[in-house]
């Protein structure tokens, strides 16, 4: 496929990063300093630090049980007119996460991602091996549910379904940079559908819902907090992308998926 | 710094390589490696297909391809099979074989699915076969059979296949609509055609279809052409050069550089309604007016066309009479504000073709998609809603006592073709399963009043 506009959008996200909020700190400078007691002014933290201490979002950490992180951020996908029955118009969507560290590398996670129309919500629980070296590597397995729901505009309509997400991660520190690989396999079902009064089911039910390949890039600061950002590819079949269509094709469609957010 | 050029070249790098990875939907229709059978015999005329072969049909053998029951219709050439399992069809051609046999061949599809095979039948019993090869055209009872074989991909069917004629087909002709969704099927299904091409009109009514739905653009020099979206997307189009917004692109521009999906043309309104009079028997067609830019030129195409065929109908000879229905679809109120002037137009030359002592041309005919009370006020003689509100059974009666039909777009999925054929009772449903939607009607279906005697 190729994308057109969207590459320019790849390639702004790409551009931005070279600009994003970290200063200019090399990986040993930010392992030897976290703080600076001479002048009182903190350094950007090492990946190693976080990692160990909070954690990231993406970026397979072991922090100690009981450790907490919340991010805010935005999705955007720039998805393909053919799956959408040409139309052009294309929403962000609000990516709410959050994680508990359950200590010896295991997480409790939660994600919510929704443009109000469209509605993921998903639970899971993961493991983390972060080594000695800047790799690491994380497992987990999310489950939840998946919302359509659009009363006007033309629609009186509803979708429901399961929804099962197993997911791995790659990740290498940079130092005060760290990239993370995350692959997913999306599994949904069983899928129900409203119109109207009329409920109804799909003919080609397929567990299979497509696979997402993110590369997450995620730049400590002074504090705790943590600014990521990620382009990759969701190769999904159109129901995923635009459930309010229901088609019933299995064709995949790839697009591009990109994202941003803060972690706290 | 190097990390940041590294994470730099890693995010920028990550679309490119992205790239090309769509999944190949690229389908290749099965087909005899020699011809098949159909070669060495004489095909039968139309009216045998008509008159012997169209029914319901219960399958006795090859149920894991047709499920329990299926709708044998016929067209120009062609017989085909239709069932609601999987949308699945087959489509052959008939030939009466020099030792007296007729053989009925071609290839069987599930078109949301990359399954397709190769088919053969013949005409149980013998006697009439030998009076189809006889020029004669019994009618069907429940001795008529079709036996053979199917098979898979392009392997010689081996499976036996055994279908026989039930009982006759509710009716169905100028009656209930099957249309087709821009052309047979949907952009990711594997037909092996494009949406919105000459080729795609052909299957769909080979597949059950009695009229199509089309999406007309105008390129930049105001050609009204057939195509769904405003941009010129690679899942739609083949071409090197082939980018952008179809609109900026001039008509011999559009055509040098681009092909559909599947090497086709993009035909003109002009070539597809042309196609669907003189080489269909489709009953009618549906222009999505996708820009208020195409209407006039839409409304003035079917203006020709229907003078056209009013000559034909109303000369001396019968063999050329054709009712074609062309209706100019109005999906919202910036179309419909071009529609109205179109109208005003085509109304204001007809005025002058009076002066001028020459006969007034027809003012087409409009389906509105949105607002019922729109569509009474306006006089258009349909109403095309979305099936994502619902049924809305008490809509289309209100419409119906107007004496106005009512098809819903798009359907696909068999639960919801069900329940709308039983709740709302619609005059056709625009589908991209047409082969389903068939079958279904044909269980479940309510027929509709003839048009004109609808209260």
């Amino acid at each position: 496929m190729r994308f057109g506009r969207t590459k320019y959008l790849g390639l702004a996200i790409g551009v931005a990063s070279a600009f994003a909020p970290c200063p200019s700190a090399n990986a040993a400078e930010a392992a030897k300093s976290a703080t600076s007691a001479t002048s009182g002014v903190k350094s950007v933290r090492s990946i190693e630090e976080v990692a160990n201490e909070k954690g990231f979002l993406y970026y397979p950490g072991a922090p100690p049980a009981g450790r907490m992180r919340f991010s805010l951020g935005a999705t955007y996908d720039a998805i393909d007119p053919a799956v959408m029955y040409g139309m052009s118009i294309r929403f962000p969507q609000l990516a709410l996460d959050f994680q508990d560290s359950l200590g010896k590398g295991f997480l409790f996670k939660a994600h919510i991602n929704t443009m109000l129309i469209t509605n993921e919500a998903l639970v899971g629980v993961g493991y983390n091996w972060h080594g000695a070296g800047p790799w690491s590597f994380g497992a987990a397995m999310n489950a939840g549910i998946f919302l359509g729901k659009l009363s006007g505009l033309g629609f009186d309509a509803l979708t429901i379904a399961g929804e099962y997400r197993p997911e791995l991660t790659l990740g290498y520190s940079l130092g005060d940079i760290a990239l993370s690989l995350r692959g997913s396999v999306i599994l949904m079902g069983p899928e129900r559908a409203r119109v109207g009064d009329l409920w109804g089911g799909f003919d080609n039910p397929n567990l299979f819902a497509g696979h997402s390949e993110i590369l997450y890039v995620e730049n400590t600061t002074r504090g705790n907090s943590v600014w990521y950002f990620g382009v990759g590819a969701m190769t999904t079949r159109a129901h995923y992308a635009f459930w309010l269509l229901f088609p019933d094709s299995p064709g995949l469609y790839t697009y591009p998926r990109v994202v941003a957010g803060y972690e706290y | 710094m190097n990390t940041k050029i590294l994470a730099f070249a890693l995010a920028i790098g990550s679309p490119f390589l992205l790239a090309d990875c769509e999944e190949a939907m690229e389908v290749s229709i099965p087909g005899f490696p020699d011809g098949g059978l159909t070669r060495t015999g004489t095909a039968l005329k139309r009216e045998q297909l008509k008159t012997s072969f169209e029914g319901m049909f219960t399958v006795s053998k090859g149920n894991s391809l047709l499920g329990d029951q299926a709708s044998v219709i016929t067209k120009p050439g062609t017989v085909s099979v239709l069932t609601d399992k999987n949308a699945g069809f087959a489509v052959m051609n008939a030939a009466c074989l020099p030792d007296q046999r007729v053989v009925v061949e071609g290839y069987w599809q599930y078109p949301t699915r990359s399954d397709a095979g190769l088919v053969r039948v013949f005409v149980d019993p013998p006697a009439v076969a030998q009076a189809l090869c006889n020029g004669e055209s019994p009618a069907p009872d429940t001795a008529f059979a079709l036996v053979g074989t199917y098979g898979d991909d392009n392997d010689i069917p081996t499976k036996p296949l055994e279908l026989r004629w039930s009982h006759e087909l509710k009716e169905w002709r100028d009656r209930f609509f099957t249309v087709a969704h821009h052309g047979a099927c949907e952009a990711t299904d594997h037909c092996g055609v494009s949406p919105n091409t000459i080729e795609s009109i052909r299957l769909a009514e080979r597949i059950g279809s009695n009229a199509a739905e089309l999406d007309v653009r105008v390129t930049r020099d105001r050609i009204p052409i057939l195509f769904h979206d405003p941009m010129l997307s690679r899942s739609l189009v083949r071409g090197l050069f082939c980018n952008g917004m179809v609109n900026q692109l001039s008509f011999a521009e559009l055509r040098g550089a681009c092909m559909a999906r599947y090497g086709e043309q993009i035909p003109t309104l002009d070539a597809g309604l042309d196609m669907m009079i003189n080489e269909t028997e489709l009953e009618g067609v549906y222009l999505d007016e996708k820009t208020p830019e195409g209407v006039l030129p839409s409304a003035r195409l079917v203006q020709a066309w229907d003078t056209v065929l009013k000559a034909r109908n109303e000369n001396d000879d019968p063999s050329d009479d054709r009712k074609f229905g062309m209706l100019i679809g109005i999906p919202n109120d910036d179309v419909l504000d071009a529609w109205n002037s179109a109208k005003k137009t085509l109304e204001a030359e007809n005025e002058e073709r009076v002066e001028n002592g020459e006969a007034e041309l027809p003012i087409p005919k409009c389906l509105l998609e949105y607002d019922v009370d729109k569509v009474i006020a306006e006089g258009c003689v349909a109403w095309g809603p979305t099936w994502t509100e619902g049924p809305q059974p008490e809509n289309v009666q209100k419409l119906r006592d107007h004496g106005i039909g009512t098809i819903f777009w798009t359907i696909n999925e068999s639960d919801f073709i069900e329940g709308f054929l039983t709740t709302s009772k619609p005059d056709g449903i625009i589908t991209a399963r047409a082969a389903t939607l068939f079958q279904l009607y044909q269980l479940i279906g309510s027929v509709p009043a003839p048009r004109g005697e609808q209260p």
